[in-house]
């Protein structure tokens, strides 16, 4: 199973580039795409699950032309869009009953694989309701039952935890751990915490062009000894920012605690801490703005 | 009103910005040059017995003020319907309705906007209707005043009006979607156009074009230079008139109306009361409160509502209380497994019951009922009444075809599905198909019987057609709104008034020619919607 992504290009109506050139080889797994808003990722879940076509470039799965041969994709493929709607007077049963039919699966296998993932994304007992009348989150959760009925060896999820909550998040990052065997995940999110807890491996992406790939640790490993954490009165906040990139914030009673990434301590009373994901993310992103390797 | 003004605006902009516009301004170019027909052409547009009038600014101006005003009174209604629906489906409509916006001044801004919109396009009109004076040379002095006055009096109350109903009928749950397009269509037939051609005569239900204030003084006009035309008695006729006598219609020389106080006030009078109408729209304005919506939005014909049954109504049902996120689910790795079969009957009955979903036990019954009195009733009461009823009986749910994807944002999980041009489409229009026949099938039946095989091939064409004409509709213009209006008035001169060339469903026997013909459209409309979905497959 692998999935490359050869110097693709998308440039919409109006010379608007969502994508320049990006190239990609995803192997099993699980990769998470991170980026900011407006990076391309969704033009490029888009063009993976053969729903746009490049302007320039190749998409291969598993040696397929996906463009030429978007069938060979599309049987293996399960995929949940960013945005996407149900049908509200089916309820969450008749709704995925139908989605199986669309992508060809014979009914009494079908049914019994929808009984079990309506208990998996746990709408049971909501499964006989219309979904005109589910909340966004039952409905993010019926797109996550759609998009695993066919057992996909190509899972491609765009921004899939957003109406989630905190409970439910858990439940879909356990999910898409416990998925077995060669298959390649492609998780698409600008939350860094989702990406944290189930990829294998990692790419950013901005302004249509892959900014970096690496494993989590990878990244970790190149932002240590980078993080600092220090207290600052609240006036002097802003030309700290102005002179470092300040990852976060938290209000103390003698001023506030802020963890700044800089190669060198930003204070004398400045203290190494371990970076988070999130900081490497974002160090990765202001590099490449400023020119320098990521 | 400045806060009217810029909610207009934005609609406005929003809808000329659109593609389809540009379209419909081409379409009304070419509609100004066809109400001027020139001389020995074979139709007529404003007919006084075997005359016209003139081709000088009154007689333009009025002629094509006259014709907009009537036929922009039926699709201008099609055009300018939705501005509010597409605020509820964008989610416009709550930041709206969550800031100091009145109900008033929402309501004023969408019927503002709503009439610019119609006349722009009666704008488009006029100015062609001044070139096409000079063009055709009847006369070719063009008086600015004489040319617009009519556009000014006849056709913006007129316009007012469309657009006032068009955001009272937004405002109505009922009325919102295509049973309002319906509705429409049927008040414009038999409450406005029947009295068109009488108007000099007997007194027509409601004169909102000013058909009353222009046809007698044009026959007056006519009567004093041809004294065999006697007004009320000769005949007028507005609209698209064809006939072999058409090449030989004589001109006559018109001045325009003579637009006395009283004649003014009528019109100022259609213009107020379309004011009064938008007003009434004002307490019927939800806001864009879903739970609003479910108390008092259920459409009649769906029957009652369940609890939690409707559609943007999530804040008023439970969530289902999310299990810990450690509860135990049945592994992912244990889940029975994905067969692939690509049989095309499950994908079938999957559509047919998506069609279904769109019915509800009481339009099953009327559609059960129609099918039974297609069976026993004599076979001309069939053909004159029952046939036609059901075949328009399902045109909300043939309205549906080829666009659900889209209006329900489904359009992502289905074309991603394999082989969407080669199963979906076919299933979809298939499941058009049986619906046309589970209507009209007993009718078939007794044909079959009988071994009419020339009416069963007429049936037949339209058994084909009609889904043929909903998806390509539906897939091309992402609406059902051509479709249904476009369906109605061909149903309505085809089997209903029996005009043999457009009778697509084979109500009067023996038309083999119409019959074959309107199976071709079928296959033409059919690799049309093929088009259209491959083209939006390729992104």
């Amino acid at each position: 199973m692998r999935l490359v992504i050869d110097g693709v290009s998308k440039i919409y109506r109006g010379g608007v580039h969502a994508l320049a050139e990006f190239g990609l080889e995803v192997g099993p797994g699980v990769l998470g795409l991170l980026g900011p808003n407006g990076a391309g990722k969704s033009t490029l879940m888009r063009i993976l699950a053969t729903l746009t076509r490049p302007t320039a470039g190749r998409v291969a799965w598993d040696g397929h032309d996906i463009v030429r041969q978007p069938d060979a994709v599309r049987e293996v493929l399960g995929y949940l869009p960013q945005d996407f709607g149900v049908y509200p007077h089916l309820s969450a049963l008749e709704f995925l009953d139908y989605i199986a039919a669309a992508k060809g699966l014979e009914p009494r296998a079908a049914r019994r694989r929808i009984d079990e993932l309506l208990e998996i994304v746990n709408l049971g007992d909501a499964r006989k309701r219309p979904l005109g009348g589910f909340s966004g989150g039952m409905r993010q959760r019926v797109g996550i039952a759609q998009a695993l009925l066919n057992d996909p060896q190509l899972l491609i999820v765009d921004e899939p935890t957003g109406g989630l909550d905190p409970e439910e998040r858990v439940r879909f990052r356990n999910l898409l751990s416990e998925l077995p065997g060669e298959r390649v995940v492609i998780l698409s999110t600008h939350i860094v915490s989702d990406v944290e807890a189930v990829a294998t491996d990692i790419a950013i992406i901005a302004r249509g062009r892959l900014v970096r790939r690496a494993t989590p640790e990878a990244l970790l490993a190149g932002l240590a000894g980078r993080v600092w954490e220090l207290v600052v009165p609240a006036g002097a906040l802003a030309e700290l920012r102005r002179r470092h990139l300040v990852s976060g914030t938290s209000r103390r009673g003698d001023g506030v605690q802020a963890r700044v990434i800089a190669e060198a301590a930003p204070a004398a009373d400045a203290r190494p801490v371990p970076p988070s994901l999130e900081e490497a993310y974002l160090d990765a992103l202001a590099r490449w703005r400023a020119g320098a390797p990521a | 009103m400045r806060t009217v003004l810029a909610l207009a605006r934005g609609d406005f902009l929003e809808r000329v910005r659109r593609y389809g516009f540009l379209v419909t301004l081409g379409i009304t170019v070419w509609a100004a040059r066809a109400a001027l027909p020139p001389r020995g052409s074979d139709y007529v547009t404003v007919r006084i017995g075997q005359h016209r009038a003139l081709y000088n600014s009154a007689g333009v101006g009025s002629m094509v003020a006259l014709l907009t005003g009537v036929f922009l009174t039926l699709i201008g209604f099609y055009l300018v319907k939705g501005a509010v629906e597409r605020d509820r489906r964008t989610g416009v409509g709550k930041i709206l309705g969550a800031t100091r916006m009145t109900r008033v001044t929402y309501v004023l801004a969408k019927w503002l906007s709503n009439a610019t919109v119609l006349m722009v396009i009666a704008g488009v009109m006029l100015v062609v209707a001044g070139a096409m004076q000079i063009v055709l040379g009847e006369d070719r002095r063009l008086d600015p005043v004489a040319l617009a006055t009519p556009f000014v009096l006849l056709t913006l109350p007129a316009m007012l009006m469309v657009a006032a109903v068009a955001v009272v009928f937004e405002m109505i749950p009922g009325l919102r979607r295509g049973l309002g397009s319906i509705a429409w269509f049927f008040l414009f037939v038999f409450g406005l156009a029947t009295g068109v051609p009488e108007a000099g005569g007997h007194r027509p239900i409601g004169d909102p074009v000013g058909m009353r204030i222009v046809l007698p003084s044009l026959e007056q006009a006519c009567a004093r230079q041809y004294p065999d035309y006697v007004p009320g008695v000769g005949g007028v006729a507005v609209g698209i008139n064809v006939s072999k006598g058409a090449r030989s219609v004589t001109p006559f020389t018109w001045t325009g109306v003579r637009w006395t106080p009283q004649a003014v006030g009528q019109r100022a009078a259609w213009a107020a009361l379309a004011l009064c109408l938008a007003l009434l729209a004002v307490p019927l304005f939800d806001r864009f409160d879903a739970g609003h919506a479910v108390a008092r939005g259920r459409p009649w014909w769906r029957g009652r509502a369940r609890p939690a049954a409707r559609p943007g109504t999530a804040a008023a049902v439970p969530d289902v209380e999310a299990a810990p996120a450690h509860a135990a689910h049945p592994p992912v790795a244990a889940l029975a497994p994905a067969t692939r079969g690509e049989r095309f009957a499950p994908l079938l009955r999957a559509e047919v019951a998506l069609m279904a979903k769109g019915a509800n036990r009481w339009w099953l019954l009327v559609a059960l009922t129609l099918a039974l009195l297609c069976l026993f009733l004599p076979l001309d009461g069939v053909r004159a009444v029952t046939l036609p009823l059901a075949a328009i009986w399902p045109i909300l749910l043939w309205s549906a075809m080829g666009w659900s994807e889209a209006r329900f944002g489904t359009d992502a999980l289905l074309f991603s599905a394999p082989r969407p041009l080669r199963r979906q489409l076919p299933a979809a229009w298939l499941a058009g198909v049986l619906l046309a026949t589970a209507v009209t099938g007993t009718y078939a039946l007794r044909l079959a019987l009988a071994g009419d095989a020339a009416s069963l091939l007429g049936w037949l064409a339209g058994v084909l057609f009609v889904p043929s004409f909903a998806l390509a509709s539906g897939v091309w213009t992402g609406s059902g709104k051509l479709f249904e209006v476009a369906y109605l008035v061909l149903w309505y001169v085809g089997p209903l008034n029996h005009v043999p060339g457009l009778d697509y469903l084979g109500v009067v026997p023996g038309a083999r020619g119409a019959h074959l013909a309107f199976i071709a459209a079928a296959l033409a409309l059919l690799a049309l919607a093929y088009a259209g979905r491959a083209r939006q497959l390729r992104g």
